[in-house]
C-alpha cells in the first residue's frame, strides 16, 4: 500500500507592502495583521504545530479513508488586546 | 499597553472517504489527547466527531445536492494531509456539475467568510478599519480562482 501523501497547504505570507496604504495602522497593529496572515499558515500556534503535525500524520496513515484535517480557525490569530 | 493573549480552542474538521465515517469519534479522541499535550482544547462542536461536519469525498454529489458548500470548500482552507488529492476530487466533481459556476461561487463565498474570522477584539474604530480596509485586501489576496477550471489548473501547476 503506497504511503499517503501529506501536504500542508498554507496561505502565503502577506507582503507588508499590501498594508502600506492603511495609514491607521500603528507598528504594533501592523505587525499583528502581518502575523495573522503568517499564522493562517499554521493549523495551530507555531509551538504546537510540530506535535500536532506528527499526530495528524500518524492518524491519517492509520485510519482507513482518512485524508485531511482542516482547521479553519487558527488559535494563534485570536488575539485580544 | 497592547498585550497578546492567544486562545487555546482548536476547531477541526475531518475530510476522507466514506470508510472513515465509523472512525470519526476515535480519530477525534486521538487528536484531543495530542492537543491537550500542547495546551489546546478541542471545541465541543467542531471536533471532527459529528458526521454532519465531515466532508465525505465519496459523496461530493450528495454534499452538493444538500448545498453543503461550507464543507465542500474545506480542503481549500488550512489543511493537513493529502490535500491536493482532496482538492482534485472536489474540483472534478464541481466541473462536471450542470451548475458548476454557481456551485463554485457558493464555495468561494464560504471561503471568503472563513478569511474574516479571528482578527481579534479591537476598539470599535479599529474594528471598522479591519472590516473596511484590511478584510477586502485579505480576500483579494487569498480568494479562490474565479472558476473551478482555473483552480484545477492551479493545482497542477503547483
Amino acid at each position: 500500500m503506497p504511503e499517503k501523501q501529506t501536504d500542508v497547504l498554507r496561505f502565503p505570507a502577506i507582503d507588508p507592502s499590501d498594508l502600506a496604504n492603511i495609514p491607521e495602522l500603528t507598528p504594533e497593529r501592523k505587525a499583528f495583521l502581518e502575523g495573522s496572515y503568517l499564522e493562517r499558515s499554521y493549523l495551530v500556534a507555531p509551538e504546537a504545530q510540530d506535535a500536532l503535525t506528527a499526530s495528524f500524520s500518524k492518524l491519517i496513515s492509520s485510519v482507513p479513508g482518512f485524508e485531511c484535517v482542516v482547521n479553519v480557525e487558527v488559535p494563534q490569530t485570536e488575539v485580544y488586546y | 499597553m497592547e498585550k497578546p493573549n492567544a486562545a487555546t480552542d482548536l476547531d477541526i474538521y475531518f475530510v476522507g472517504c466514506a470508510s472513515m465515517l465509523n472512525g470519526l469519534s476515535s480519530a477525534s479522541d486521538i487528536v484531543e489527547r495530542e492537543a491537550q499535550h500542547v495546551g489546546l482544547t478541542l471545541d465541543g462542536e467542531l471536533n471532527g466527531k459529528r458526521a454532519s461536519n465531515f466532508l465525505d469525498l465519496d459523496d461530493v454529489s450528495g454534499h452538493t445536492a444538500r448545498e453543503e458548500f461550507n464543507l465542500l470548500v474545506l480542503p481549500f482552507q488550512s489543511a493537513f494531509g493529502n490535500v491536493v488529492a482532496a482538492r482534485r476530487t472536489i474540483l472534478k466533481a464541481v466541473i462536471t456539475h450542470p451548475d458548476k459556476q454557481q456551485v463554485w461561487d457558493e464555495m468561494a463565498f464560504y471561503h471568503a467568510q472563513s478569511l474574516s474570522l479571528h482578527h481579534g477584539s479591537w476598539s470599535p474604530a479599529f474594528s471598522d478599519v479591519i472590516l473596511q480596509r484590511y478584510y477586502p485586501e485579505k480576500v483579494a489576496k487569498f480568494e479562490l480562482p474565479a472558476t473551478p477550471e482555473e483552480a484545477l489548473t492551479a493545482l497542477f501547476t503547483k
